[in-house]
């Protein structure tokens, strides 16, 4: 079986316990507008332009048998509808600029891959996390990448926004030893409005692993979203109300824009990123029960 | 300000300028007796130098002594070249940098210097032993090659390259050396075929030694004598303590930590007074040092913390001695650099962890003086503690440059184990220069004959022998490359132009080491080295008990397996191309749309640095071709070759001749670092990088490899990271890799990055908590880190 991946990031520091590897599969759910790999969200491959080393020479345009790529005064962009992945705009670049984004690996071949890093993970207690998109997308086959990843003895996590039927996350959850989910919203109507569905879901899979799994909850925390106290204040209610012990708070950053000029692709949200100082400020004066809050430049 | 940071600042008000002192005195000296032999005349000068030398005392400093009259002056060596002082005289002051002043009523002084010397130096004796041996083969003058495919080093150097036997000089004290050397001048037989060699050498020695001594004293004297005009009364016990120190030692055996510190920088510089090669290094401090700490603290005559200010004084004189250099060789190396090093850590002889207080406290003053100059490496084996794994990393991050770079020890013992050294000195190796293995001592100096351009004979293989530059072909292919039908063929083609060039080292290396033998005999560092006075026979001579090594740089493998790999994907495996459109494509330098689409097709070939099995494997074959070949010959000064994968900067200087190659590599460009990864090849971490190192069988190359590793300093920032990082380190180290060094990465590097994106594609940087390459970030985001990153990397 294969699935849709767009980057394989050895040696990660940030993505659970450890030294770890993280597999990220392509395709997601939710169209958060906040999100920071945009390649993440298509399931498809799609070509993709180093802004930075593009010198504007207009080559790519000029033999592009779809006619897909275009320009204007802010550079070159390519329509994904109408490109249909040949590859000669990546061949003919004479600056490299351009890449394809997304490539099918079979479970074999990703479990081989994961598993080059063994003697890392075990000295360091790490081991692989599965990451997207929405790696939950790719149910069967993120399955199966786990259950031989266990079997070679690899240690598993997940970085996933809970947005699946309950029945998937308990075939997920005995197959994880760390989870990291988001609590984005426990408003739906608000949730719907940022991220393009309902939080149902998601809350009952955040349930169900608070009480099955080691789980960490991570919030994103959005201007006009979700960034005021009485907003938070009613996440970290839900969080101990259900159990956990620990919730990450992740202020909102733009490091992700360029990626979606890279990809032709708009950014909606026009606001300025903010700070560690400036969340953990508004965490003091909540009520955190018996949580423990962090806030993290993540 | 911390005395450390008053010392800095010291230093470096002083602006870096010619001191003619040594100059003149080894002029007047070699010239005014002629009838002398040559190495009573070395030494005599050596010793009129350090009794006639200006000499200072910072009005920090703990530790005393210098090379030349003010701190970052730079003496000059005749002896070795002067062609090139002439020639660039009005330059020095106008160098874009390491400038150096040439005070306006020297420069007459010089000029006749040079004039004088004509004839009389090493280079000209390596020049005429290089014509005459292989005159027809070279190319170009102050820096010769044969064919551009090896670059010969024969120009203004000392020899260098040597740690002295410090555990036996701070046991007997110089006293004890001239004993010694009397006692064997005494037991001379007159039937002696050598006797009147071996009697002017072992009384060169002697005459050294007591310049030292003379030196030493009037040090003392000095110190004492600013004592009475002290500014506090502070300030006036410290002097006086200095000049007690120096009136002991190095004459004495010391009895505390203070004045074995200042024994062993006593013998360092005077070293490097003697003759200007580099890579003069100090060997395991932290071992030989740790009883006399041991001793103090259990006498309560010392505490930790006066301990490493004592340690950051030491590395501060590291940094005060300079060197002035020709500017080719300035602009290669990138700076004034001594290479001097010290190594930390390691293991004791019977195989437990060397690692101590001292350790430690060595890399809190590494953090605390923060400077390029000197080098300190770590040495870390299956014994070391993951503790000080991460003292070291603390250290580096603090440091920002680099430093301490790591080396596996237990591969280290393996290389010396195999090149034929018993375990008990194996155990004791210390790094010499880059990432050279040596036993203190026991190894003798090692002359660099040439810097091997792996890449360049790869090129020539795939020119049927011809040198697309120059149009030369000295060994025509057996067949021609097209006509290959399998990679095997190919590396055979490779290996006929290994087997016509290679052997030209040896006559190389014999130009150079019959020079420093017969001009430039160095009787002090033989007298502080095992075994010469024994012999009565000068270290430049070789031979003997000595460990005899001769460093051969050879260098260029990841491009070469990345190359070969490249050609076997798209040419025999793929079929997509044969090797005539390669090569066309090669030739035109990819810029038609077919050499451009060729280009694309090479470079998706698998890389070296990315674990693949395929190219990793080749790339460790590679490796073992040129030292089994090596290993064939025998050095002037007996031993053998020991290669080393090390390009110091070579890379640059070598893909300046070599043409476009078959790993997607345009014409010109630098070729990989050392024995890392093509720069933006890299693409699988650094646990990728570490996994294809491995494969590596490092012990080969007695002389090392590196591995060069960038790091944002956001990724060393907190205790659990710093862990985790050294735990990979160990984990490298397991797996047989050898050496790492990593740069967290500072503002000038991104700046440049900004400017030069395509040669920092694998540059990994955090941003906020997530990774990425930074070359893909918005300019105003890299704007962002510059502005902070300075703040990360020293807050």
């Amino acid at each position: 079986m294969t699935g849709h991946l767009f980057n394989i990031q050895r040696f990660s520091l940030d993505d659970g316990p450890g030294i770890r590897t993280v597999v990220f599969l392509k395709g997601c759910n939710q169209v958060c507008l906040w999100c920071h790999n945009p390649e993440s969200l298509l399931p498809k491959p799609q070509v993709l332009r180093k802004d930075s080393l593009c010198t504007r020479c207009g080559r790519c345009e000029e033999i592009c048998p779809e006619g897909a790529i275009s320009h204007d005064a802010d550079g070159y962009r390519t329509d994904h509808k109408k490109c249909v992945r040949c590859g000669h705009c990546i061949d003919l670049c004479p600056n490299d600029a351009l890449m394809l984004v997304g490539y099918d690996r079979s479970v074999e071949e990703v479990v081989k891959l994961v598993c080059k890093d063994r003697d890392f993970y075990q000295r360091s207690g790490g081991g692989v996390t599965f990451s997207g998109g929405e790696p939950a997308m790719q149910g069967e086959f993120l399955l199966q990448c786990l259950e031989a990843c266990r079997e070679n003895g690899i240690q598993t996590a997940i970085e996933t926004n809970g947005n699946y039927p309950l029945k998937l996350t308990a075939r997920l959850s005995p197959l994880l030893d760390y989870v990291m989910v988001d609590l984005k919203h426990t408003d739906d109507e608000k949730h719907r409005r940022f991220t393009g569905v309902t939080n149902q879901q998601t809350l009952a899979s955040i349930q169900y692993y608070l009480t099955h799994n080691v789980t960490d909850l991570r919030v994103p925390v959005i201007p006009t979203f979700n960034d005021t106290a009485s907003e938070l204040q009613d996440i970290l209610n839900f969080a101990w109300e259900n159990g956990a012990q620990k919730v990450t708070l992740l202020p909102y950053h733009t490091f992700g824009i360029s990626k979606y000029t890279n990809l032709s692709m708009p950014y909606q949200l026009g606001n300025e990123p903010l700070s560690v100082a400036s969340v953990q400020k508004i965490v003091d004066q909540l009520d955190k029960k018996g949580l423990i809050v962090e806030v993290n430049e993540r | 300000m911390t005395r450390t940071q008053r010392i800095k600042e010291y230093i470096r008000s002083y602006p870096p300028e010619i001191c003619m002192e040594r100059g003149r005195i080894y002029t007047e000296e070699f010239f005014s007796h002629p009838e002398r032999p040559l190495v009573i005349r070395r030494a005599e000068a050596f010793a009129r130098y350090l009794r006639e030398m200006t000499i200072y005392i910072g009005d920090d400093d703990l530790l005393v002594g210098n090379t030349a009259s003010k701190p970052l002056a730079a003496a000059l060596f005749p002896e070795f070249a002067v062609d090139w002082i002439e020639e660039e005289l009005d330059t020095f002051e106008e160098r874009e940098r390491q400038r150096f002043i040439v005070p306006a009523e020297l420069h007459d002084e010089i000029l006749a210097m040079c004039e004088k010397w004509k004839g009389y130096t090493h280079y000209d004796r390596v020049g005429y032993n290089l014509k005459s041996t292989i005159g027809e083969y070279l190319l170009g003058e102050q820096h010769p090659s044969v064919n551009e495919t090896m670059i010969i080093e024969h120009n203004q150097n000392g020899d260098g390259h040597i740690i002295p036997d410090y555990v036996k000089l701070l046991d007997i004290g110089l006293e004890g050396v001239i004993d010694e050397a009397e006692r064997n001048l005494a037991l001379l037989r007159e039937d002696d075929p050598e006797y009147l060699e071996k009697k002017a050498f072992l009384e060169s020695v002697i005459i050294c030694m007591q310049g030292v001594l003379d030196y030493a004293d009037r040090l003392a004297k000095l110190a004492f004598e600013k004592a009475k005009t002290a500014p506090t009364a502070e300030r006036r016990a410290e002097l006086t303590e200095i000049a007690r120190i120096c009136a002991k030692v190095p004459r004495k055996a010391p009895d505390s930590f203070y004045e074995a510190l200042q024994f062993v920088l006593f013998i360092h510089l005077m070293i490097q007074i003697e003759s200007n090669g580099h890579s003069i290094s100090m060997g395991r401090m932290d071992s030989y040092l740790k009883k006399y700490y041991d001793r103090d603290l259990a006498e309560k005559r010392i505490d930790a913390d006066f301990t490493q200010q004592l340690c950051e004084c030491f590395l501060l004189k590291c940094f005060e001695a300079n060197k002035l250099r020709d500017w080719g060789t300035t602009e290669n190396l990138g700076g004034n650099q001594l290479f001097q090093t010290i190594t930390l850590g390691g293991q004791t002889q019977d195989g437990k962890t060397a690692v101590n207080d001292l350790s430690y406290l060595f890399l809190e003053a590494l953090g605390n003086t923060n400077m390029n100059i000197p080098t300190v490496i770590v040495s870390m084996g299956n014994t070391t503690p993951l503790a000080f794994y991460e003292a070291a990393l603390r250290a580096l991050v603090r440091h920002g440059g680099g430093m301490p770079a790591f080396f596996n020890d237990d591969v280290a013992v393996d290389m010396m184990v195999r090149a034929g050294i018993p375990l008990s000195d194996a155990r004791n190796w210390a790094g010499m220069g880059c990432s050279e293995v040596r036993i203190p001592g026991k190894h003798g100096t090692g002359v660099t004959p040439v810097y091997v351009n792996v890449m360049k004979l790869l090129e020539l293989a795939l020119h049927d022998g011809y040198n697309p530059n120059t149009g030369k072909c000295l060994c025509p292919s057996s067949r021609p490359f097209s006509e290959c039908r399998n990679l095997k063929e190919v590396i055979a083609l490779w290996e006929e132009q290994l087997d016509y060039y290679l052997p030209f080292i040896p006559r190389i290396e014999r130009a150079i080491a019959e020079s420093y033998y017969t001009l430039t005999p160095t009787p002090f560092l033989s007298g502080v080295v095992d075994y010469r006075i024994e012999m009565g026979k000068d270290i430049s001579w070789g031979r003997g008990p000595n460990y005899n090594d001769t460093i051969v740089h050879a260098h260029g493998y990841p491009n070469a397996a990345n190359a070969l790999e490249a050609l076997d994907r798209v040419c025999f495996k793929d079929q997509k191309y044969t090797l005539k459109e390669v090569i066309e494509a090669m030739d035109e330098n990819f810029a038609s749309d077919k050499g451009m689409a060729i280009r694309k097709a090479l470079l998706n070939a698998p890389k070296f640095g990315n674990d693949d099995d395929e190219v990793d494997d080749l790339c460790r074959d590679l490796f073992t071709i040129l030292p089994a070949k090596m290993r064939k010959f025998t050095p002037l000064r007996g031993g053998q070759f020991g290669c080393t994968a090390q390009t110091v900067v070579m890379n640059v200087t070598d893909g300046a001749v070599v043409g476009a190659t078959p790993d997607g590599r345009r014409a010109g460009e630098s070729l990989a670092d050392n024995m890392s990864p093509t720069p933006g090849t890299d693409l699988q971490g650094i646990t990728g990088v570490f996994n294809s190192l491995s494969k590596i069988d490092h012990a080969l190359m007695d002389n090392g490899s590196i591995l060069n590793i960038r790091f944002h300093p956001s990724a060393l920032n907190s205790p659990e990271k710093i862990e985790k990082i050294a735990q990979a380190i160990a984990v490298y180290f397991e797996k047989g890799g050898f050496q790492v060094q990593f740069n967290v990465v500072g503002r000038e590097i991104l700046i440049d990055a900004q400017q030069h994106p395509e040669n920092y594609r694998s540059l990994v940087v955090k941003v906020a908590g997530f990774s990425c390459f930074y070359c893909e970030l918005e300019k105003k985001w890299q704007d962002h880190l510059i502005a902070r990153t300075e703040y990360d990397a020293f807050a």
